[in-house]
């Protein structure tokens, strides 16, 4: 009988708290670089446990960058979807960044690898239609938390016949909510994932040479160019995921989201008032100053321009 | 003896008392066989031999007051105009010595040479001690124990050159206990001679079973912001910082990661602005005011979050009945420097436009 152990994980709000996981076997994932095990708990019935052993971690340190960039995309997912994420998107439970085998929890996974099923993919076009709005509004919705998965690759990729889902986010990287300063634009472009998708949804419709042959769009269908119009350009000039889904004429609606950051105004609002009197007139609004829905309204804003653009 | 100086007026760390100082008192070596302080001969020295002695040598106290035991400092620390003596003032088990520990092992990493300072020992005897007792169990993944109580000594005594010159830096560790204590001690004594203080609080979970749950912040502050008002110039003379420690139990939750993770950068007050502001917000929120009294009683105070280990501890053997902890995969301290950094600009050793800004 497998032995059922306590062990001490934080949530996504880094609160900490104390679940019985009991090992229940070996989980392999086309995709995923770190170790993964499937754990029962009381409840939900079984968790995703990735993890970076003791003799992996000493072989390859870097794994446990890999783990804790899963975990941080994990918690911005949480704390903007409210917990449970889209479920194009993984959830996480919680993580122990601290023990000496140092672990992520999640949901357990939808569907199957779409490895699975890309003949079918391939073959059934309006079944390859709803994956395409699928993934997107995975990408979207990441957008949205200002994720960026980072390696958008079949292997990463899981399909259940109606829904994507996007998994193994140990490549991700997180926007920052604010920026020092407000002027500079942020570092990170969620629109990276788009070229990933877009070779994904390229081989699906064209079949596998289609596969690290961008310099050949010249032969892909008219309806695959003008869907994939500006994918594979450079980041800063790609379309963003909304306007792909505007393209395919999907829904891309938004579920409820959360400001990570809405309990600090209060505080930032009584700061400032504390400190005029010690400073003189505060400062112009530095990029501390400004509030997610800011940051959410630039990338809103963006979107509505290349929508209300000119189509070539 | 060494040849007389013009008297100064000079202040003693430990005992923060006044004295005129001639420079011709007797000067002793530590002497680790017996574990004690021997007068050495300078007159017999060769000019060089005289300033080798002078450096690694220690002078005594008088303690006019006589109210101390017997203390020694590093021979020429009174050669030195103005030296910083900077205290760490928190709650037990606040994260103070793990602190401490992991700055001044910075400091010593040449971690300051992007701002122009350079660190060496002044105190080589204690600085021994410090990286014994302190730094290599640290280093090499070992929980520290906590602030000793009724320790009237510093912790380290460091010797920095940069922009603003070359001062002594002396770091006191103040335990809570101490403070928390009515009676006149000598944590009020250490405030006396305190030019800057760096206040820690601890970002606490709730008490594991089976451990004591985290002592009040706001009690150990109150008392040591009471206690400088009431000294000359108290609150309005010297700079605070305020170090939210284990900060990286919030590593993943904003503002915390946001700050955890920024890449290095040089001096910037208004980054620094923008963190104590996010500190302050975020302590708000959390109904930790009790911490936040040293930003609003000081004229200049900045907030900073830090991670001395960059992990939290966990136990050695989590089925034993013990309570022994460690940190199995080493420790990766977070921004510890960014409080001394802040109090180095704010005492001038930091000079220009930029360092006078920060804290205002």
């Amino acid at each position: 009988m497998a032995e059922t152990m306590t062990v001490r994980i934080r949530d996504i709000w880094g609160q900490p708290r104390e679940v019985e996981l009991t090992d229940t076997g070996e989980f392999t994932t086309p995709g995923s670089i770190l170790e993964q095990r499937l754990v029962q708990t009381a409840k939900p019935a079984m968790l995703i446990r990735k993890y970076v052993s003791r003799i992996a971690g000493q072989r390859n340190p870097r794994l446990y960058e890999l783990l804790d960039h899963e975990i941080r995309a994990g918690t911005r997912l949480g704390q903007v979807y409210g917990g449970v994420c889209p479920p194009e998107l993984p959830t996480l439970v919680g993580y122990d960044m601290d023990a000496e085998e140092p672990f992520a929890l999640l949901l357990p996974y939808e569907g199957e690898p779409v490895v699975n099923h890309l003949s079918r993919l391939q073959s059934d076009d309006a079944l390859r239609r709803t994956f395409q709005a699928s993934l997107i509004r995975g990408l979207h919705r990441a957008g949205r938390a200002g994720v960026v998965h980072g390696a958008v690759l079949p292997r990463h990729v899981r399909w259940d016949g109606a829904r994507v889902q996007l998994v193994d986010f140990d490549t991700a990287r997180c926007a920052d909510l604010r920026r020092p300063g407000g002027a500079a634009p942020p570092r990170l472009d969620v629109r990276e994932d788009l070229a990933g998708a877009g070779m994904i949804i390229r081989h699906l419709t064209i079949g596998t040479s289609a596969i690290g042959s961008l310099a050949d769009h010249a032969r892909d269908p008219e309806s695959l160019r003008a869907l994939l119009e500006g994918v594979f350009a450079p980041v800063d000039q790609r379309p963003h995921a909304v306007e792909l889904l505007r393209r395919m004429g999907a829904d891309a609606s938004l579920p409820e989201t959360t400001d990570p950051e809405r309990d600090l105004h209060a505080g930032w609002a009584l700061f400032d008032s504390t400190t005029a009197p010690r400073t003189g007139p505060p400062p112009p609004p530095t990029g501390s100053a400004r509030k997610f829905s800011r940051w959410l309204g630039l990338l809103i804003l963006a979107t509505l321009t290349f929508r209300g653009g000119p189509r070539r | 003896m060494t040849p007389p100086i013009q008297p100064i007026m000079v202040r003693c760390p430990t005992c923060a008392d006044e004295f005129l100082w001639q420079g011709n008192d007797p000067v002793f070596r530590y002497d680790e066989a017996i574990s004690d302080y021997e007068p050495i001969d300078l007159g017999r020295m060769s000019e060089s031999r005289v300033a080798t002695a002078l450096r690694e040598g220690y002078r005594k106290c008088p303690n006019p007051s006589g109210d101390a035991t017997e203390h020694y400092l590093p021979a020429t620390y009174w050669t030195y105009p103005d030296p910083l003596v900077i205290g760490l003032v928190g709650a037990p088990a606040a994260g103070k010595t793990h602190l401490l520990t992991a700055m001044i092992w910075a400091a010593y990493q040449h971690a300051l040479k992007p701002y122009g300072i350079e660190t060496s020992a002044l105190d080589f005897h204690r600085h021994h001690e410090f990286e014994r007792l302190y730094m290599r169990p640290f280093q090499d993944g070992g929980e520290l124990a906590g602030t000793r109580t009724n320790v009237s000594e510093a912790v380290d005594i460091l010797l920095m050159r940069g922009p603003g010159g070359t001062r002594p830096v002396t770091f006191f560790d103040v335990a809570g206990e101490d403070l928390e204590r009515s009676s006149a001690n000598r944590a009020t004594r250490f405030l006396a001679s305190a030019n800057a203080v760096i206040f820690v609080h601890g970002l606490e979970d709730p008490p594991e079973e089976g451990r004591p749950a985290a002592s009040n912040t706001a009690w150990s502050f109150e008392l040591a912001v009471e206690r400088l008002r009431g000294m000359p110039g108290g609150v309005d003379r010297i700079p605070a910082v305020l170090a939210v420690t284990k900060a990286d139990r919030k590593r993943y939750v904003p503002p915390v990661d946001r700050w955890l993770r920024a890449a290095p950068h040089g001096l910037d007050a208004g980054l620094i602005r923008d963190q104590t502001r996010d500190v302050y917000a975020y302590l708000h929120h959390a109904g930790q005011t009790g911490a936040l009294r040293p930003f609003e009683a000081f004229r200049r105070c900045t907030m900073h979050f830090v991670s001395a280990s960059g992990k939290d501890s966990v136990a050695v053997d989590p089925g034993a009945d013990r309570t022994e902890r460690h940190f199995p995969r080493g420790i990766s301290p977070m921004h510890v420097l960014e409080p001394l950094v802040a109090i180095l600009a704010m005492t001038g050793m930091l000079d220009g436009p930029e360092a006078r800004k920060v804290g205002r």
